[in-house]
């Protein structure tokens, strides 16, 4: 499952909640990781998989990596960097005020 | 408010005890309740010169989670069963 190219969110470190991609695998539970992080080796048990593979090679470098997260449009920064689901909003009963967006 | 007593010797040599304010106690984490490592434990006076890097660890819910609630909320954001 943790294959080259996989997309992955960081849960754990100063930089959880940023999209990574895996780079290279390393023995002992360890991978390499690069993207929105630093580029550095990370414990498995510390990445939450998304069902994104990119086609990359091994050991890409940054501005690579980069290109093929945003052309697979997965958001590098802000609240929705990281999945969720939408809101639901129940109608008013008494029929007043407008309702809210839904993001 | 609480106030701390230190006992003390005058010049005069009689012994008293004199009254101070006391510090704040540790912060906790919103959802286990276990005390929060890397924060400060001061009166406001004091935490205005400190700059926020020194007060707080690096981290996305700093001062708020601890670290193994924050991880497991974010698993539970990516997997869909709690909102941001």
């Amino acid at each position: 499952m943790y294959e080259i190219g996989r997309v992955c969110i960081k849960t754990a470190g100063r930089d959880a909640k940023n999209p990574c991609v895996i780079v290279d695998k390393m023995e002992n539970g360890y991978v390499l990781i690069d993207g929105n992080v630093r580029r550095r080796k990370c414990n498995i048990k510390h990445l939450e998989p998304l069902d994104i593979i990119l086609k990359i090679k091994k050991d890409a470098k940054n501005e690579e990596v980069i290109k093929a997260l945003e052309e697979a449009k997965v958001p590098l920064k802000g609240k929705r960097a990281v999945r969720r689901k939408p809101k639901t909003i129940k109608a008013k009963e008494d029929g007043k005020g407008t309702p809210k967006k839904v993001h | 408010m609480k106030l701390r007593r230190i006992s003390i010797r005058t010049p005069g040599k009689i012994n008293k005890f004199i009254y101070k304010k006391a510090r704040p106690k540790s912060h906790k984490c919103s959802i286990c309740k276990k005390v929060l490592l890397g924060t400060l434990r001061e009166r406001p006076a004091k935490l205005r010169n400190i700059g926020k890097s020194k007060k707080v660890p690096s981290r996305p819910y700093r001062g708020v989670l601890c670290s193994r609630c924050m991880r497991d909320k974010i698993k539970a954001i990516v997997r869909g069963k709690e909102n941001v």
